[in-house]
């Protein structure tokens, strides 16, 4: 017979477990000619380096990275211990594209939809995709189409990833939650919209 | 030395610009639930990468509740989301390494009447040799006096027009939940989901 009792109406929680993970900057610039046009749905695009460029005329599987977009340890420890106990390295890498995709649900509250793709110190490419809220107070709406509104709120997302390398199998497997900030500035005559991010796994 | 090397060898030491505190994160609970599968599952088979099976709720064995049973929910201050599952499905597919993928959709039915819609993505780890265990004949995953259960995380994000419950739809959720596994085939799901502020 299956176990039944258990499994209707409990009357005690599950086991839950958030362990920090990585934290993460994403850095995206918003058209707002474009958002004027879309309406409630917002579109980003990334953030290009200044000195984006490097080797011209040679091909390159891996992008330049992007202006301040990557991946850190807040207390700069170089291991982490994800849900299932084991222990990993941190992955450091740069963001060398992403973009995101905001639609407005009212009340300065934005449905935010995005991908990323990630490249670690050791060239290994990392695929994230998210989805999440971003809320930004009451007049959020108008930093999307006032050129000098500004604002700053939070964001939680969801995130999955896929590596292809052994080192960071962990992260295809674990679903990854972030709790961060959002903060819109206008740096030379282009608006941005910055998430700092802060991961962790989830069991 | 390529452009990710050397924009990481400049700044991925110590910066003194970075953060080095954390955000702050609060998880509040939401609702349970519990979920048993209907045996009538359709087995689409071998596709490419993995297998997929489509499983859906048992109609009348589902329950949508509150744990400690209270009046309002502590941190949100809104009124508890009670009723059952009026349909609800799981689009799974265990990929060939060992991972499973997929998407659940499931309408609510609250006990005052509202319905609630809900969608998210699961991921879970089904461990080593996990796929095999589950698309064998041999060595099936758990059986009736043994069965096997899975940790399962997921990711809801709901969306409804009764006022009532408008405020879901601005939050992301996270699930924590248990998955039962008897043969190989999912017989019983329960979840504790949670409010990301």
């Amino acid at each position: 017979m299956l176990p039944t009792t258990d499994w209707r109406e409990r009357t005690k929680f599950l086991d839950k477990r958030l362990l920090y993970a990585f934290s993460l900057e994403l850095r995206t610039s918003i058209d707002l000619g474009l958002t004027a046009q879309s309406g409630a749905r917002i579109r980003t695009r990334p953030v290009p380096a200044a000195s984006r460029g490097g080797a011209k005329g040679k091909s390159r599987a891996v992008p330049p990275p992007l202006d301040h977009s990557d991946t850190y340890h807040v207390l700069n420890d170089q291991l982490i211990v994800s849900v299932d106990g084991a222990t990993h390295e941190v992955p450091l890498t740069k963001v060398v594209d992403h973009q995101d995709v905001l639609t407005d649900l009212g009340g300065g509250v934005f449905d935010l939809n995005g991908r990323a793709r990630l490249v670690t110190d050791d060239q290994a490419s990392i695929s994230m995709l998210y989805t999440g809220v971003v809320r930004l107070g009451f007049d959020g709406e108008l930093v999307f189409t006032e050129p000098d509104q500004q604002a700053s709120g939070s964001v939680q997302l969801a995130i999955q990833c896929e590596a292809d390398r052994p080192k960071y199998r962990w992260l295809s497997q674990a679903q990854l939650i972030a709790f961060g900030e959002a903060r819109t500035r206008t740096v030379a005559g282009a608006k941005i919209l910055a998430l700092s991010l802060d991961l962790y796994s989830a069991g | 030395m390529s452009a990710v090397q050397a924009h990481s060898a400049g700044s991925l030491a110590l910066d003194p610009e970075r953060r080095r505190t954390f955000v702050d994160k609060t998880v509040l609970y939401l609702l349970s639930y519990d979920v048993e599968a209907n045996m009538d599952r359709e087995e689409l088979g071998f596709v490419s990468g993995g297998v997929r099976v489509n499983v859906f709720a048992r109609e009348g064995m589902t329950r949508v509740y509150h744990v400690a049973r209270a009046r309002t929910l502590p941190g949100l201050g809104f009124e508890p989301v009670a009723g059952s599952l009026s349909w609800g499905g799981d689009w799974l597919f265990w990929r060939d390494d060992d991972i499973e993928l997929s998407r659940v959709k499931m309408a609510i039915n609250t006990d005052d009447g509202a319905v609630i819609h809900c969608t998210y993505d699961v991921k879970a780890d089904l461990g080593p040799g996990g796929f095999r265990r589950l698309v064998g004949k041999k060595g099936r995953a758990g059986n009736e006096d043994e069965p096997v259960v899975f940790p399962i995380m997921t990711t809801p994000r709901f969306e409804t027009s009764s006022p009532r419950y408008r405020w879901l739809t601005e939050y992301q959720c996270v699930g924590f939940g248990r998955a039962l596994v008897v043969r190989s085939e999912l017989r019983r799901l329960t979840y504790d989901i949670y409010v990301l502020t």
